[in-house]
């Protein structure tokens, strides 16, 4: 990194830009816009409670005295037309609110004395289109596999990410990654589950992931969330297991691409506000954080067309099946690769006998 | 002090060390200006009571990086006029780094200026950023990972 350290070194202000410093004046004060409605004040003031930040950087302990902004925090802005810019020593958490921006309630996240608020972006949601993902495109010289939650993990950014700000630690993960033939994704179709919602998350790297179906002429309800446009449907259907007793009626869609991933998300739950705040957080994160599938090994991922029983395309992709076999068991090499043969255990085959995870081949 | 003194020892100290984290972040030199600008009219808006030295250089880097953050939601496209291109690299040697640096997405290449060049932790990259530490965590991971062959066995070590 030394040449780094050299480059930047290197790099000065010119004088033109420090003479324009120099001369700056104080903006004028603009009036604070403040909007009340239905007697709720529309004032989101962003909390950075920096408390004993023991930093070994010097001089950094008492950064939170110096940072404790002026106003309380509203936890919630509901049906309000316009967020104001509030009037705070800083910004935080790098979550501007835009004039005219709209949004919803926020959240915070503690870490330590450390307390941060996130805005979570306001999306407007219009009449459904019936347009659904088109999985049977996957590139025949590439390859599928299951989705687990380590594809989450890596797709977000790690347990921080999933866990406090897309609220997504309690969930179950399944669903498929498809791979081009290089190993890059070519999309990934993610199902998330916990008790109160679930969602659907289909991705595609620098475009929206292919849909069984082009709706011409078709109006989106679109709302400008940080400089993207997020196409927003009010209801992707329901979602229920009837073994399980779930039955979530209340749902939301919406697509957009950012940060060079195309993504579609349906989140599903019994609650208008909980399905909301689903689709925001994820909204929020991909656009100010981003997505990352770069981090998603193609490991494991076979050939889309592996033989019958094969179901191209499905979001829960299942294995090649061969009726011959009492059961699947993904840990015996024969089962994975369709080898016909029989399950037994090891005592039966003999001491001494070492069978892969004790199976064993006919013959 | 008056304020326009105020402000010349902010920018005397300071506006090299903002200029080149907003280049670092952006990758272009106007933009990197704009924000600048825009960090020290913030700070003549806002008068923030800050203790010291070490609390003003943070607060403006904090608001140089959520300026450089607004300009990236809005860029449609990459930078016309490229940093390397205004500022060529000395040497193929750096020009190799430097591509690789820049060809890092912004998260990353924050997290790495802020941690090697101006020697932050992942706690205060995390509150410049408005990031959990995290996160800077897993940004200056994966950076290392895309940056390994150009870091010495010491950079490639665990993160402070």
């Amino acid at each position: 990194m030394k040449k780094y350290f050299e480059y930047m070194d290197e790099r000065q202000v010119s004088d033109t830009l420090h003479q324009r410093l120099l001369e700056l004046e104080p903006p004028q004060k603009r009036p604070t816009a403040w909007k009340k409605y239905g007697g709720i004040a529309a004032a989101l003031a962003l909390v950075c409670g920096v408390g004993a930040w023991g930093l070994g950087h010097g001089g950094w302990d008492a950064l939170a005295d110096n940072f404790r902004p002026n106003a309380e925090i509203v936890p919630e802005i509901a049906d309000i037309e316009e967020s104001a810019i509030p009037d705070i020593a800083i910004v935080e958490p790098g979550d501007e609110i835009e004039p005219g921006m709209k949004t919803i309630d926020g959240y915070e996240i503690s870490d330590g004395e450390v307390t941060s608020y996130f805005v979570l972006p306001y999306i407007e949601y219009g009449p459904p289109s019936g347009v659904g993902t088109d999985y049977s495109l996957a590139p025949p010289d590439g390859g599928l596999r299951a989705a687990t939650r380590d594809d989450a993990l890596a797709l977000v950014g790690g347990e921080d990410a999933l866990t406090a700000h897309l609220n997504w630690g309690e969930c179950r993960f399944s669903g498929t990654v498809g791979f081009e033939a290089d190993g890059t994704v070519w999309m990934m179709s993610l199902w998330g589950e916990n008790a109160d919602t679930a969602f659907s998350l289909e991705l595609s790297p620098n475009h929206m992931p292919p849909t069984c179906c082009v709706a011409m002429g078709e109006q989106r309800t679109i709302t400008n969330v940080w400089g993207v446009e997020v196409s927003g449907v009010n209801s992707a259907g329901a979602y229920g297991d009837t073994e399980r007793g779930v039955y979530m009626d209340v749902s939301r869609e919406v697509e957009f691409i950012a940060n060079g991933v195309g993504c579609r998300l349906k989140a599903y739950g019994t609650q208008d506000r909980a399905v909301e705040e689903l689709v925001s957080r994820f909204v929020r994160w991909a656009i100010v954080e981003g997505l990352d599938l770069s981090g998603i090994s193609s490991a494991g991922a076979r050939p889309p067309e592996a033989g019958p029983g094969y179901s191209a395309g499905e979001p829960n992709y299942e294995p090649n099946w061969d009726d011959s076999v009492d059961d699947y068991d993904s840990d015996c090499p024969y089962c994975v690769d369709g080898t016909a043969h029989t399950h037994r255990t090891q005592e039966a085959a003999g001491p001494g006998y070492h069978a892969p995870a004790g199976n064993l081949p006919d013959g | 002090m008056s304020h326009s003194n105020r402000l010349e020892e902010l920018v005397n100290k300071y506006e090299n060390t903002l200029f080149r984290t907003a280049l670092a972040i952006l990758g272009d030199v106007q933009e990197a200006e704009d924000a600048v600008q825009d960090a020290y009219l913030r700070y003549l808006e806002k008068r923030p009571e800050l203790r010291d030295g070490e609390h003003e250089k943070a607060w403006l880097l904090k608001v140089t990086a959520n300026r450089c953050k607004s300009t990236l939601r809005t860029r449609k496209r990459h930078p016309a006029v490229e940093l390397l291109d205004v500022y060529p690299a000395p040497d193929g040697d750096s020009q190799e780094l430097m591509e690789a640096i820049l060809a890092l997405p912004a998260n990353q290449r924050s997290a790495v200026h802020l941690h090697y060049y101006e020697g932050y932790t992942s706690e205060e990259i995390g509150m410049i950023l408005g990031q959990r530490p995290g996160t800077v965590r897993s940004h200056l991971s994966r950076a290392r990972e895309a940056l390994r062959r150009y870091l010495t066995d010491n950079e490639k070590g665990e993160l402070i």
